[in-house]
């Protein structure tokens, strides 16, 4: 298996590089059991409603989601071919998460929030970037409220087929019809696994 | 999706039994659908291909199982074939525009992964063809209505087709007019993209569409649907935004110039250019869930004046729900 690497050496960053809070926010995620479920079948009421947990700076006390928080709910998920995490593997980065609007100045706590998340694969011709960014479809997906559209992309350059990862991941179908696929999805799954 | 309760509550027996299984593509079927005389049905899948299946029942005996054949394999798509629709043909305008060369007036268009439509007909060998290619959306193609109420100024039926690029396009047949011709187009729309001509197309079967119009803007994602009436006219969207839009078409056309609308052409064979006004929208339809379907469809319920008469909105969403809409156009 270490023969078949596509990247043989790749760039490690020490978990205590990587940005975090100085006190991380108390949010608790409780994704359904199955890790795709939410994906292929529709969908529960987002459960978590008003939050009553707080981050620090935050004046009012309501909880909005930030950068941040969409870092730490996709950091952790694993590599599909090495030990480690993609967030260690700088596959994603904080400046690289955009929300739009901000969930500060929501009008309307209905109101659609757009997550792009730019990946930059480890090499330039990694074949698991589809597996990369649906496991980050997926992870998004599962865990933020469902006014939440997730946009996952190959950040510009990074990737020989950017067009066409970029255009599957965007096609919900193609999703849907990606995590019915048994190998994908236990790919997917062992990727997720080391999600809190 | 959703559950159907009320099929309980009927005592009257009308029992559907399984009649058979149509075998070919190789993956999930995106859509289907029958041609306006029954005689045939297209099918359409991730796998690229639309299929279409003539209807050879020899429709004796009523214990006879369906017989249906594979009568044409289409496969120029480059991308999952997301929609397929027949031209309504019980119209008398959608008689107009078939040339003494086409052996029937079925007409099938398709939507696709690859940003493109295609329409196809069947030439005077019974071979169903690509007869022309739409391109000018950026994006994937959700799927496609046919105008199905009776036009004013007798052309063909006109195409509405929408994207993951946000836009609504309409799409009309220009009027062939100069048959003999054809062979020296320049600027001919069609040649560039996507394999541009297929090669089985004959010359003599080929159509110029032209897109006559875009719709209001009124999208911000992915539009999964839009319902075109046949009674009235009035166009309803609907996508992952999650809003519901009601548009109608404006009775006297503006000037071509000014509607905005790219590729065209300017010999005045291409038809009118339209223009289209946004008579109101509704956000949150399905709360914060993407919305995936909308269909006109006529009332039947306690609350309705004319019965099976006015229209009302059906909406389907992420969230699992069918939601009726009442819309009052004042």
């Amino acid at each position: 298996m270490e023969r078949d690497l596509e990247n043989a050496n790749p760039t490690i960053l020490n978990v205590s590089q990587l940005p975090s809070r100085q006190r991380k926010g108390p949010v608790t995620r409780h994704g359904p059991d199955s890790k795709c479920d939410s994906i292929v079948f529709p969908q529960h009421p987002w459960p978590f409603g008003s939050s009553s947990s707080s981050d620090e700076g935050d004046d009012d006390g309501e909880d909005h989601v930030d950068a941040q928080d969409i870092y730490d709910l996709i950091s952790t998920i694993s590599d599909p071919e090495h030990p480690h995490t993609l967030g260690q593997l700088s596959v994603v980065r904080l400046p690289d998460i955009h929300l739009d609007p901000s969930p500060a100045v929501l009008p309307d706590p209905d109101a659609l929030v757009t997550v792009l998340v730019e990946l930059t694969p480890t090499i330039n011709h990694c074949s698991l970037a589809t597996v990369i960014g649906l496991a980050v479809r997926c992870r998004l997906e599962q865990t933020l409220p469902p006014n939440y559209r997730v946009d996952v992309r190959m950040k510009d350059g990074s990737h020989a087929q950017d067009d066409q990862v970029n255009k599957q991941l965007g096609d919900k179908e193609r999703v849907a019809a990606a995590l019915e696929n048994d190998t994908l999805q236990r790919m997917v799954d062992k990727m997720l696994e080391t999600c809190a | 999706m959703g559950g159907g309760a009320e099929s309980e509550e009927e005592e009257e027996v009308r029992e559907w039994e399984f009649n058979l299984v149509l075998e070919g593509h190789e993956n999930e079927v995106k859509s289907l659908a029958f041609s306006p005389g029954g005689q045939y049905l297209a099918t359409s899948s991730r796998d690229k291909s639309v299929w279409i299946w003539e209807d050879v029942s020899s429709g004796q005996g009523r214990d006879d199982e369906d017989e249906w054949e594979t009568v044409a394999v289409l496969s120029e798509h480059d991308g999952d074939v997301k929609a397929v629709a027949w031209c309504p043909s019980n119209l008398p305008n959608a008689r107009a525009g078939v040339g003494r060369q086409h052996n029937s007036s079925e007409v099938l268009a398709s939507a696709s992964y690859d940003d493109t439509v295609r329409v196809w007909r069947e030439d005077a060998d019974g071979e169903w063809v690509c007869v022309a290619v739409l391109e000018g959306h950026g994006g994937t193609v959700w799927g496609l209505q046919w105008e199905g109420k009776e036009r004013q100024d007798g052309r063909f039926p006109r195409l509405m087709t929408f994207s993951a690029d946000g836009s609504i396009r309409v799409w009309t047949l220009r009027v062939d007019e100069e048959e003999e011709e054809e062979g020296q187009q320049e600027g001919n729309p069609f040649r560039s993209g996507f394999g541009g001509v297929p090669s089985t197309m004959r010359r003599s079967l080929r159509e110029e569409w032209d897109c006559t119009a875009v719709l209001p803007k009124v999208h911000t994602r992915d539009v999964y649907s839009v319902s075109w009436s046949a009674d009235t006219g009035l166009v309803a969207s609907t996508g992952s935004d999650g809003i519901v839009a009601v548009y109608a078409e404006e009775s006297a056309p503006e000037d071509a110039a000014k509607s905005g609308v790219e590729g065209g052409a300017e010999n005045g064979t291409s038809g009118p250019k339209s223009n289209w006004k946004v008579l109101g929208t509704v956000a949150r339809a399905h709360g914060p869930y993407e919305v995936n379907h909308i269909t006109w469809c006529k009332r039947f319920d306690p609350g309705a004046e004319h019965k099976g008469k006015e229209e009302m909105l059906v909406t389907t969403g992420d969230d699992g729900v069918v939601r009726p809409w009442q819309v009052r156009v004042s």
